[in-house]
């Protein structure tokens, strides 16, 4: 039989449950025979199951889950946004050196090989683009006759072959894309008209039928004269409410207007 | 007997179930990372709740500690629970946040501490007298633990954490994690020692928590 020190140091142990079966019996046998040691540990089991199982915390708030989710959605956002401006502010600036760089590169061993070009025109003169460059920027349009011939007599710049084959489709491209952008806003301001006359019908047509009814409630009132009978209980829903005020004068703009400057 | 009993009345998720949740929430699933809060937030805050003992300042902890979580669910480790993980964050937390709370007053502030205990009235009505003051004392003597020594047990008991959980969980060596718990016992010990005169007490006290 242990003695009861002995007995209390395995207390631990086999509390946390790392007793050895052979000493486990052992400290059952100690325990038959001492009060003490069991009262020990039967406050010990005591302490365990109260902090286990005795729940005195007060309860979160409902709203954490939410709570949580709603500050995670803003963590992750500004960190989206943050690349996407990132790539805005850096990402077109490059492309645009890169594409100047790779332009360079394209052109500077051809440029070795062509003759420099003399800026034509004298001092101070004008100088116009090579026609093809001139086409593309003007998109096919005719021009007045008189601008015309002062671009004719305007001598042209030399067309080497980076103006010709690279610079005119550049700027032919540029200007295709612009038309599309400007389609874009008109199709927009289109369907914005649209929206706006498809609320401005339903506005019309509420309106109308607020004026019918406030008429016809109005109507049978009229030849009575019964003050009483003008009377309305206002807690009961069956009553005729009296119009509105807003839709009474006859000099408020009709809803149709409202849109109209659009 | 052997005292060591999980929490039986939260939902515990299986590791599989759990690992899939952690995955989705990873790859931005909403839904995932909400189940992930539903399963965990009532223990976790539970466990903060009794290292801070301070309603609105353990839930500004936990709400903390699961952003931080899910911010660095990348660097997660399968071979982790995640409540583990997340018991681990909660600490830290709780730590500077009580570094932060001494530095202000100079001491700990148990003023909370009494309001809070307050709130139970109704629940103590409905158990016996004898019971609840038997209760009362055990908790008393648990928040005269260091807050190591109340971690290590909470998390052992309530948890049903090993002592290499609770080791990994505190971020410390095993043989100071079990030195927590065998202290803290050894304390529990010497506060209640000659509070209970009849063996019938710690029963009917047992039989009233389970």
């Amino acid at each position: 039989m242990i003695a009861c020190q002995h007995a209390k140091n395995l207390f631990d142990r086999y509390l946390d449950g790392s007793l050895s079966p052979s000493l486990q019996t052992e400290l059952h046998a100690h325990q038959l025979s001492c009060q003490s040691c069991q009262t020990e540990l039967a406050i010990l089991e005591a302490c365990g199951d109260v902090i286990a199982g005795d729940k005195q915390e007060p309860v979160l708030s409902a709203s954490f889950t939410d709570r949580v989710m709603l500050a995670r959605r803003a963590q992750v956002r500004p960190a989206k946004r943050r690349w996407g401006r990132t790539f805005l502010v850096f990402g077109s600036p490059m492309a645009a050196a890169a594409s100047i760089v790779f332009a360079i590169i394209l052109i500077a061993p051809a440029a070795k090989d062509q003759p420099k070009t003399v800026v034509l025109g004298g001092e101070g003169g004008k100088v116009a683009p090579p026609v093809a460059v001139q086409k593309a920027l003007l998109g096919g349009k005719e021009l007045p006759p008189e601008v015309q011939a002062d671009l004719d007599s305007t001598p042209q710049m030399e067309a080497v072959g980076f103006v010709e084959d690279w610079l005119a489709p550049i700027v032919a491209q540029t200007r295709d894309t612009f038309q599309m952008a400007q389609n874009g806003v008109d199709q927009l301001e289109v369907l914005v008209r649209l929206g706006a006359s498809d609320a401005n019908s339903m506005l019309v047509a509420r309106w109308q039928s607020a004026r019918q009814s406030a008429q016809r409630d109005q109507a049978p009132v009229e030849p009575t004269g019964d003050a009483e009978a003008n009377e309305i209980d206002l807690l009961d829903p069956a009553s005729p409410r009296p119009a509105s005020p807003a839709v009474e004068p006859v000099s408020e703009p009709e809803p149709a207007q409202l849109f109209d400057a659009l | 007997m052997i005292v060591r009993q999980a929490d039986n009345d939260g939902v515990r998720l299986t590791r599989r179930a759990e690992k899939r949740l952690v995955m989705q929430a990873r790859s931005g699933c909403e839904e995932a990372a909400r189940t992930l809060v539903d399963t965990h937030k009532d223990r976790l805050f539970a466990f903060v709740w009794r290292i801070l003992r301070d309603h609105h300042e353990s839930e500004e902890i936990c709400q903390e500690a699961f952003l931080r979580a899910f911010d660095s669910l990348d660097s997660f480790s399968a071979e982790y629970r995640f409540s583990t993980w997340l018991f681990t964050i909660a600490y830290r937390l709780c730590l500077n946040h009580i570094r932060r709370r001494k530095s202000l007053t100079g001491e700990l502030d148990f003023t909370t501490l009494e309001s809070e205990k307050e709130q139970d009235a109704a629940v103590q009505l409905a158990e016996s007298e004898e019971a609840r003051r038997l209760k009362d004392k055990i908790w008393e003597a648990v928040d005269k633990l260091s807050v190591p020594q109340q971690a290590a047990i909470t998390l052992f008991y309530r948890e049903g954490m090993s002592c290499e959980m609770i080791a990994r969980t505190l971020g410390i060596p095993m043989a100071t994690a079990k030195s927590h718990l065998h202290r803290a016992r050894g304390r529990l010990r010497e506060s209640l020692a000659g509070l209970v005169s009849d063996w019938s007490q710690v029963h009917a006290l047992r039989e009233a928590v389970s």
